[in-house]
C-alpha cells in the first residue's frame, strides 16, 4: 500500500471526526479570542493612560491593574483551568465539553491581551499626545483619536499571537475534555496508539498557526500606513 | 496681548528641584513675530510651553488678551484682592484656551495613519465641527500651505518640509490668534527653512496671527521677527525690538548666539 492510498484511507475513515474538531478548535478559540479583547482591551487602555505623565496618571489603579494582569498571567492554564472549575460551572452550568473551556481561556487570555494592547499603545509617540493636548483634546479624544488609530497595526499585529497561544490552551483544555484537536490526539493518537492521527493533528495545527499568522500579517501591513511608498 | 509676569518654573526632579526659568517678564503685542532665542537647555522650551500651560508654571502670572490664565504669585499681601488672587483654569476652560492657540513642533507630530487631509482635520473633529464644514475649511487650509496636491496622502510619503506646512495648516484650523512655534525649522535644511519662514510671515501678514518663535538661530529671528527676547540659563538677559538688541548687543550671550557658536552646540 502506498503512502498515498495509506492516507486516503486514514481521511476517509476519521474525516469526519477531524473536520469536527478542527472547526471546533477554530470556533472556540476563536470566541475565546473575541471575548479576551472585549475584556483585555480596556484593561489594556487603561494601564497605559493611568502611567505617571500620562494623560490620566493615577498611581493607586495603575499599579493595582498591574498587579492583577501579573498574577493573571503567572498561573499556568492546566492550573487555572481546574481552579476556575467552580466559576466555569456557575456560567455555563457544566466544567465538561468545549463550551466549558471558553470561560478558564478567556480569563487567561484577557491579561496576555491587556499587556500586549498595552505594549501596542506605549509604542504610540508621545509627541502625538502632547500635539493633541496642545490642541485641547479631552482625554477619551486623545484614547479614540490618537493612542487606539496610531497603535492599531501593531495591535493587529498581537491578535495572531494571542489566537496561536489559545489554539495551544485549547489544546491542553481538549486533553481533559474539552474536545477540538487536543482531544482529538490524545484520544486516538495517545490512548489508542494511533500515530498516524497524532502526526496530522499536528499537521492540522501547523496549517491552522500559519494561515492565521500570515493573515494577521497581510492585514497588519495592509492597514499600517508608516511605510506608504 | 500675551502678558507674562515674573514667571519662574522648578520641575522636581529625583535628585532635587531643577530651576528652567527664573522671573521671566515678556510682553508680546497683537501682530508681533516674537522671537526668543537662546542655547539648548536655556528654558526657552519651557516658557513657550507655559503660554498654553501645557507645564504649569510654579510662580508667576500670564495673561492673554488681558485675561489672566494663571496666577501664583509669591508675595501676596492681600489673598482676596482681584488681582492677587489664585487662577488656574478648570480642564475645560484650558480646554477652550488650547483651541484658541496653534501651536507647531519641531517634529510635526503628524498623525502617520491619517492621510494629510485627515490630520488637517483633526483639530476641527477635537472642536466639534460638523463634517461638511470641516471638508471646506480642510480645503481652504491645504491651499493656504500650498499642499492640496497632496491631499490624500500618508505623511510617511511627504518630505520634512511638506510634513511642517501640514502641521502649520493644523495648528491654524481653527484660525487661532496666536501661533505658538516651538524650534519649527530646526530639523529642516536651509532652503526649506526659508520656505516654512516665508509662509509664517504669510500667514502672520494675512490673517493678523501673533507668533511666538523659540529658536537657536540667529538668522531666523532676523529673517522673521520683529520683536525678540534673548534667554539665558534661566532669564531673560536681553529684549526688544530685534534691530535694537541684534545691531548693538549689550550682552556676551547675544554676541555669542550672533557669532554663531551654537551651530556646534546641537
Amino acid at each position: 500500500m502506498s503512502f498515498f492510498t495509506y492516507l486516503i484511507n486514514l481521511l476517509s475513515e476519521f474525516h469526519q471526526l477531524l473536520i469536527d474538531a478542527t472547526l471546533q478548535t477554530l470556533y472556540i478559540t476563536f470566541i475565546s479570542t473575541v471575548l479576551a479583547y472585549l475584556l483585555g482591551t480596556p484593561l489594556g487602555i487603561l494601564v497605559v493612560i493611568t502611567a505617571p505623565k500620562s494623560i490620566a496618571p493615577h498611581k493607586g489603579v495603575n499599579e493595582v491593574l498591574s498587579w492583577i494582569i501579573n498574577i493573571g498571567r503567572s498561573i499556568p492554564f492546566i492550573i487555572l483551568m481546574v481552579a476556575l472549575m467552580p466559576l466555569t460551572r456557575w456560567i455555563v452550568g457544566t466544567t465538561i465539553g468545549p463550551v466549558a473551556t471558553i470561560v478558564p481561556l478567556t480569563i487567561a487570555a484577557t491579561p496576555f491581551v491587556a499587556r500586549m494592547i498595552e505594549q501596542s499603545l506605549v509604542e504610540v509617540d508621545s509627541g502625538l499626545i502632547e500635539m493633541a493636548q496642545a490642541m485641547g483634546a479631552t482625554s477619551s479624544q486623545i484614547i479614540f483619536k490618537v493612542l487606539l488609530p496610531e497603535g492599531l497595526p501593531s495591535v493587529v499585529r498581537g491578535i495572531p499571537i494571542t489566537i496561536i497561544n489559545l489554539i495551544g490552551s485549547y489544546a491542553m483544555a481538549g486533553a481533559i475534555g474539552g474536545g477540538g484537536l487536543g482531544d482529538l490526539a490524545i484520544r486516538y493518537g495517545y490512548h489508542r496508539r494511533q500515530s498516524d492521527i497524532m502526526i496530522v493533528t499536528i499537521v492540522l495545527l501547523i496549517i491552522i498557526v500559519e494561515i492565521i499568522q500570515l493573515l494577521g500579517n497581510f492585514v497588519a501591513n495592509r492597514i499600517d500606513k508608516r511605510d506608504v511608498r | 496681548m500675551i502678558e507674562i509676569r515674573h514667571l519662574s518654573k522648578q520641575f522636581e526632579m529625583k535628585d532635587g528641584p531643577f530651576q528652567a526659568l527664573e522671573d521671566v517678564s515678556l510682553h508680546v503685542e497683537q501682530e508681533d513675530i516674537y522671537g526668543i532665542i537662546g542655547m539648548s537647555g536655556a528654558g526657552k522650551s519651557t516658557l513657550i510651553r507655559c503660554i498654553n500651560l501645557l507645564e504649569e508654571p510654579t510662580w508667576g502670572e500670564i495673561l492673554i488678551e488681558g485675561k489672566c490664565i494663571f496666577r501664583r504669585l509669591k508675595d501676596v499681601s492681600d489673598p482676596k484682592a482681584e488681582d492677587q488672587k489664585f487662577v488656574r483654569l478648570n480642564d475645560t476652560d484650558l480646554r477652550k484656551l488650547r483651541r484658541e492657540i496653534g501651536m507647531i513642533f519641531q517634529s510635526p507630530n503628524l498623525l502617520m495613519q491619517r492621510t494629510v487631509e485627515e490630520n488637517i482635520a483633526f483639530p476641527l473633529e477635537i472642536a466639534g465641527y460638523p463634517r461638511s464644514k470641516i471638508q471646506d475649511r480642510v480645503k481652504e487650509l491645504m491651499d493656504l500651505v500650498n499642499i492640496l496636491d497632496k491631499a490624500h496622502n500618508y505623511p510617511s510619503q511627504l518630505s520634512g518640509g511638506q510634513r511642517q506646512r501640514v502641521s502649520i495648516a493644523r495648528a491654524m484650523a481653527n484660525t487661532p490668534k496666536i501661533l505658538l512655534c516651538d524650534e519649527p525649522t530646526s530639523a529642516l535644511d536651509s532652503l526649506t527653512t526659508t520656505q516654512i519662514l516665508d509662509l509664517l510671515w504669510d500667514i502672520n501678514q494675512q490673517y493678523k496671527v501673533t507668533i511666538v518663535i523659540i529658536t537657536h538661530e540667529i538668522e531666523l529671528v532676523k529673517k522673521l521677527c520683529s520683536k525678540v527676547a534673548v534667554i539665558d540659563n534661566t532669564r531673560i538677559v536681553d529684549q526688544g525690538e530685534v534691530g535694537q538688541v541684534l545691531l548693538n548687543p549689550s550682552m556676551e550671550i547675544t554676541r555669542q548666539l550672533m557669532r554663531g557658536k551654537i551651530g556646534s552646540e546641537e
